[in-house]
């Protein structure tokens, strides 16, 4: 029975400042990540025949066929099988789906997903002279900051709603750091409490800076193959039990409900049917973490506590090293690296985990189910996936 | 100062705000409301529709009150300002800006009425006032 299954991953070392190295580009990050993938996996640029990238790199105006490019640059010889699905921040969990299903019918053998930004080095993260279009037009010309002011709008609907509060978001900021402190390729490992998110520099009120995911270089590379290959990969194949995805708005002022995220319900239950689990049988999570609200509205709708009751479930420190409920142990996107786009660090961090390579952050119990929960866009689009050590 | 693309879909709401009239897009097929995109709205994309004018009253669906500039060059010097996703009367949310001189009067959930503020040549903008 042919079986999908990751066997090699990758992340861009960063630096000090947050910046790749100064002579790296936006396709010389994912060449590396991809040869130290590979590498990892036991396999060559040769084998490659399937590719699957997104980004926000290319040419202002013309645009850029970011498939087209890699698979020149990277010299891979006419791949059979492309996906450049771009549903922002998400894109990387609806590339390992579809490569699942790709390998799974014998479309291609051998997937590379790859991801890089030098959004830090090159100062592009800059939204004051976007045109006004399509249903944002309105949203800009008011003035709306976008990323962070579509959460801001939903995190004060959730407080409304549910009356989570400012401490609430901060705990999870706080758990992120202090797992952050245990990864070395972390961009922030200093001191962090409640009061010192709290404090910090509004940005979209209820949201402070210390809500806000950082703004980093980055980059990643994911290998996927399959078990009719050979059964003895360098690591054990992890193996994609169930997956789900979907996609709901553009501009936040279309999201059906702003305090409850019912694209990640909808994901989350395909993948758990999928996968004929519950939340019960997640061992532990990596949830992307654009900003402190987006943990709380997906925890609700994943199913690990129920809707409204995030501000319970994650007090004390629940999420953290000595929590009961270990989340998002590389720092995530608010204390690790936030990129641009950031899924693709919780499928390489899973599969670390469940290869027990994290060191310092390694999880101390025994883990056999990951799930792994991507949100694009202003909680536009979700993907979820649950990885295991145990084949279907 | 704004980089407005102006559209097929938007321009009557355009327009409509220079002569201080709120203009939102009504189904004939079922006579629910939207604004450019059908999304969530029980309007199908194939329905027809026809533009009307809104009342211009509605409430508080969520705010933000933003300490950075966003969108437009604008806000550079505006900080801090406060964004209003609007639910209209006619159950069409709206984002728009609440104007008021005391920031902590704002809360979801409370009345607002339109206010029409000419933010360029081109462009008049329906913002909000509280009742």
């Amino acid at each position: 029975m042919r079986q999908p299954c990751i066997i090699g991953v990758s992340d861009a070392k960063i630096n000090e400042k947050g910046c790749t190295s100064q002579d790296s580009s936006v396709l010389s990050i994912q060449k590396d990540c991809a040869i130290e993938a590979l590498d990892k996996a036991g396999l060559n640029f040769k084998d490659i025949d399937g590719l699957a990238v997104a980004g926000l790199w290319g040419m202002p105006g013309p645009g850029v066929m970011q498939p087209n490019v890699l698979t020149e640059y990277l010299g891979i010889s006419y791949p059979k099988w492309l996906d450049g699905t771009n549903t922002g921040g998400s894109a990387f969990i609806f590339h390992l789906q579809h490569a699942f299903q790709a390998i799974k019918n014998n479309v291609c053998n051998n997937v590379l997903i790859l991801y890089g930004s030098t959004q830090k080095s090159n100062k592009e993260r800059n939204f004051l002279d976007r045109p006004a279009i399509f249903s944002s037009q309105f949203d800009m010309i008011a003035g709306l900051p976008s990323p962070v002011g579509a959460y801001a709008l939903a995190a004060q609907r959730h407080m409304h709603k549910f009356g989570s509060n400012k401490e609430t978001l901060a705990e999870i900021a706080v758990a992120a750091r202090n797992w952050a402190k245990l990864n070395p390729n972390a961009y922030k490992k200093d001191k962090l409490t409640i009061d010192d998110v709290i404090n910090s520099q509004p940005i979209c009120s209820p949201l402070n800076k210390l809500d806000c995911c950082l703004v980093t270089d980055g980059g990643g590379a994911i290998v996927l193959s399959h078990t009719d290959r050979k059964s003895d990969f360098k690591n054990d194949p992890i193996f994609i039990k169930g997956f789900g995805e979907t996609s709901s708005h553009s501009s936040i002022n279309y999201m059906e409900d702003m305090s409850r995220l019912d694209v990640a319900i909808k994901s989350s239950e395909d993948a758990y049917n999928m996968s004929k689990m519950s939340p019960k049988d997640i061992d532990f999570a990596m949830i992307y973490d654009s900003f402190t609200i987006t943990v709380l509205m997906s925890l609700e709708a994943l199913g690990f506590c129920e809707i409204g009751e995030g501000k319970d479930f994650v007090k004390n420190g629940n999420l953290g090293p000595n929590g009961s409920f270990p989340i998002n142990t590389n720092g995530g996107g608010l204390s690790y690296c936030h990129p641009g786009m950031y899924s693709i660090f919780t499928l390489i961090e899973a599969c670390r985990q469940l290869w027990g390579q994290c060191g310092d952050r390694q999880l101390k119990k025994n883990l056999t189910n990951v799930l792994c929960h991507g949100t694009g866009g202003v909680l536009s689009s979700a993907a979820t996936t649950i990885l295991s050590k145990e084949s279907s | 100062m704004f980089n407005l693309f102006i559209d097929k879909d938007s321009r009557v709401f355009w327009e409509g705000a220079k002569k201080n009239r709120l203009m939102l897009q009504k189904s004939k097929n079922n006579g629910n409301f939207f604004l450019y995109s059908v999304g969530h709205s029980n309007v199908a994309a194939d329905h027809e529709f026809e533009w009307v004018e809104a009342s211009g009253n509605g409430k508080i669906y969520s705010y933000t009150v933003s300490y950075i500039p966003g969108g437009s060059k604008y806000y550079l010097d505006k900080t801090p300002y406060i964004i209003g996703s609007i639910l209209l009367e006619e159950n069409v949310r709206i984002m728009s800006n609440i104007i008021t001189d005391d920031i902590k009067s704002v809360e979801i959930g409370k009345k607002v009425k339109v206010y029409f503020r000419k933010l360029s040549d081109e462009i008049v903008f329906p913002c909000f006032k509280l009742v």
